[in-house]
């Protein structure tokens, strides 16, 4: 990228980098420049776990860092450009976590002066980190230790005196380390993938932002026009108005569009749910009983959160927001829950004690299944009956976990962990990629989604790689056109798939980079924004010259550098890249994709050509030396070499 | 201000709290991303869910500019000009 701003990195980015160091209690300003070729968010958070942890590092150790960036798109009114990202050492995988995550946290810790955050060290005792107006300060959190997410933002705001504090923060399940453990921003949104654990072993519960600093825009008048046409363009699209209309729980949950939309079912030893059980649970009970309102993001068109309130019965009055296709699968049919209400308590529950859906999801189901085939006994689980569709003992297993009481300690470790620890054959049945809970859809039956799943370099996950080009419907024509192969477009085709995912994981890192939602791009509908609009809005917002190609080798760059912190660190190799033997071993049962199962064989195939289309070695799934050179990144190379994990 | 004068109308029901008018507002006065210049501010209850909004003093509903800023970016349209004094469910200051 070229920089044409006389003035670099000072429009789009606020150009400061907060470092604290909670060994020390001690906050310092550094400037952002060193760090722009990683643009933002995901890009320079990974860039600085990579060069700063030790692989030797436990990612609850003081020494593991833990980096918050919030691109140079966020907190300005490019659609939806309200992402934060987080970067840690994984907890449950041993290699990287990435997690994106909207609300408002983003564009206030602009306001507040910093695109980044790092954090490092293990304060003596609970802190918060307060930002207000370009200063930082470690403040006593004492009194909010045990306290949940929703009352520790209250108390929080209270306290600065400020309602338009934003806060982002750890529930019980971060203070008691639990694998689960996410942080969670505004009440409703949650960063997963286990950062939740690596702050409440810093001792730190929570970070809060608040600002009155404006972001400087590069071409004013340029960016208001070109994003109003933007703007309309994501209003206007199909995707923007089935997400607005039916959220994500409506769009790609239980009882889609077409009904039809394969749903990890009892442990995901199925993808069929009848609809008489998943009626129970379609978007539209939610709607008619119990909706108020939708919410955005910040500078989000589609509002794709719903917010439901629950005037009294089992579980009200309560206010909840969060429930996503994720939710109704994870609480609902993978563990073949028809209860609305309880689902929705659940919801609730995840948030206040910070948990992430997915990962404390999969690690139920196991328990559900363990329970079922006598691994576990009700002796063992406190006289909790795990029973399938028991929504009661999910809603007290939820709290066991984040307490660790019980059973609940055990799940506390993570699925992969609590199978190894229970052993009894339990490991055959524990759901996981890279070690990674998976809470999972179309997972048989769509298969280059199913691939950008289980080689997602934050282990699972289908916010990534795994390519929804399968489910848009498209023409083979058009697949042709844009993609290269027809088969792109066709989910039980495995040809072409390989080629997809590597780019769509380039594409992903640079939505999480630049701090826009996944929701409003390429990804979701063709017609949104991809890596031309983006290279626009970079132009316009930081007045540095920029295009689709260089945003896509950015993208491969930042992918490049996650890889190999997960070889070095977790030493992974291909095996780590294959899927659980359920989903080659068992079929879907019923319905549109009866019969629907992986071929390990033909998968093996697309890892094949999805490590040749990132130019790594097929038999190891390493880097290669050749491919770092190209991407310009010696000290990745470096350093791979040293370990001996480089093939020249 | 005057009972029949033109002002920003809020309809706080349809309001999904995406902040875009904060952010619009604050471009027409500085030509940066400055939502603390803006003259409209909205805050959700997290309680009730509910949305409140409130247009400040110093609001002169864009005049020059054809459509106000905030109702240009406002997708839920909840927002609109017009000469009702009262904001339909909402608050005004």
């Amino acid at each position: 990228m070229k920089h044409i701003h006389a003035d670099k990195g000072r429009c789009g980015w606020m150009g400061k980098l907060l470092r604290v160091d909670l060994d020390a209690m001690r906050c310092n300003t550094e400037p952002l420049d060193p760090y722009l070729e990683f643009i933002g968010g995901r890009g320079i958070s990974d860039r600085i776990v990579f060069e700063e942890m030790d692989p030797r590092t436990a990612p609850l150790d003081p020494a593991s860092v833990v980096a918050i960036g919030a691109g140079p798109l966020v907190g300005t009114l490019a659609p939806a450009a309200s992402r934060t990202n987080i970067s840690s050492k994984n907890i449950a995988t041993g290699g990287i976590a990435t997690s994106s995550v909207g609300g408002h946290f983003g564009a206030e810790m602009k306001f507040a002066g910093f695109d980044e955050i790092v954090v490092r060290g293990r304060a003596p005792h609970p802190v918060y980190l307060a930002i207000r107006e370009g200063e930082a300060e470690l403040r006593d959190a004492r009194g909010l230790w045990g306290k949940t997410t929703w009352d520790t933002e209250t108390a929080i705001r209270r306290e600065l005196g400020d309602e338009r504090v934003r806060v982002a923060c750890i529930g019980p399940a971060g203070e008691n380390l639990c694998a689960q453990a996410c942080v969670i921003v505004d009440r409703g949104r949650a960063a997963g993938w286990g950062a939740g654990a690596i702050l409440g072993a810093k001792n730190l519960k929570a970070v809060a932002v608040r600002g009155t600093q404006p972001i400087r825009l590069a071409d004013p008048q340029g960016f208001w026009s070109y994003n109003q046409t933007l703007l309309q363009h994501v209003e206007r699209s199909r995707a923007s108005g089935v997400l607005k209309r039916n959220g994500t729980h409506g769009a790609y949950g239980v009882g889609g569009p077409e009904g039809k939309t394969p749903q990890g079912v009892r442990n995901q030893q199925d993808e069929y749910w009848p609809a008489d059980k998943g009626q129970n649970l379609k978007e539209i009970v939610y709607r008619e009983k119990w909706e108020i309102g939708r919410t955005a993001c910040t500078a989000c068109p589609t509002s794709c959160t719903h917010l439901y309130h629950l005037p009294g019965g089992r579980y009200g009055p309560l206010t909840v927001e969060g429930m996503h296709t994720n939710t109704v699968r994870a609480l609902g049919s993978n563990l073949d829950i028809t209860d609305a209400e309880a689902v929705l308590k659940g919801q609730a529950l995840i948030n206040q004690l910070g948990l992430n859906i997915d990962a404390v999801g999969s690690a139920m189901a196991w328990a559900y299944e363990a329970y079922e085939r006598g691994l576990l006994t009700a002796v063992e689980t406190d006289g909790l009956e795990l029973t399938w569709g028991n929504a009661e003992a999910m809603l007290e297993l939820l709290q066991r976990i984040a307490t660790r009481r019980g059973i609940g300690d055990l799940l506390a470790h993570g699925v992969a962990e609590a199978a190894r620890r229970l052993g009894r054959g339990s490991e055959a049945f524990a759901m996981h990629a890279k070690g990674q809970g998976l809470n999972e859809q179309t997972v048989r039956s769509h298969k280059g989604w199913a691939l950008g799943i289980f080689t997602s370099t934050r282990g699972g996950g289908h916010l990534n790689g795994a390519a929804l080009v399968e489910r848009l419907g498209m023409n083979p024509q058009k697949a042709k056109e844009i993609f290269g192969n027809e088969a792109v477009a066709r989910p039980e085709a495995y040809e072409g798939k390989g080629a997809v995912t590597a780019w769509f994981e380039g594409f992903k890192s640079i939505v999480d980079s630049v701090g826009l939602c996944y929701y409003t791009t390429f990804w979701i509908d063709l017609e949104l924004i991809g890596l031309e609009q983006i290279a626009t809005l970079m132009e316009k917002v930081t007045g540095i010259e920029t295009s689709a190609e260089a945003l896509a080798g950015v993208g491969r760059r930042i992918q490049n550098v996650e890889k190999a912190f997960n070889t070095l660190h977790a030493g992974f190799t291909r095996e780590h890249d294959m899927p659980r033997p359920r989903f080659f071993e068992s079929a879907i049962s019923a319905g549109p994709y009866a019969g629907a199962r992986l071929d390990r064989a033909r998968y093996e195939g697309m890892l094949d050509d999805y490590y040749a289309a990132h130019a790594w070695d097929r038999a190891t799934g390493w880097q290669t030396a050749a491919c770092l050179d190209q991407l310009g990144l010696p000290e990745v190379k470096a350093r791979l070499a040293a370990a001996g994990r480089l093939i020249d | 201000m005057s009972a029949f004068a033109e002002t920003i109308l809020a309809d706080v029901r349809v309001c999904t709290g995406c902040l875009a008018c904060e952010l619009a507002c604050g471009f027409r006065w500085s030509k940066k991303m400055d939502p603390a210049h803006s003259t409209i501010r909205v805050r959700r209850d997290d309680e009730s869910g509910l949305i409140d909004i409130k247009i400040l003093q110093g609001c002169d509903t864009c005049r020059g500019i054809e459509t106000p800023m905030c109702v240009a970016v406002c997708n839920p349209r909840v927002l609109s000009i017009g000469r009702r004094h009262r904001i339909q469910g909402g608050t005004s200051t």
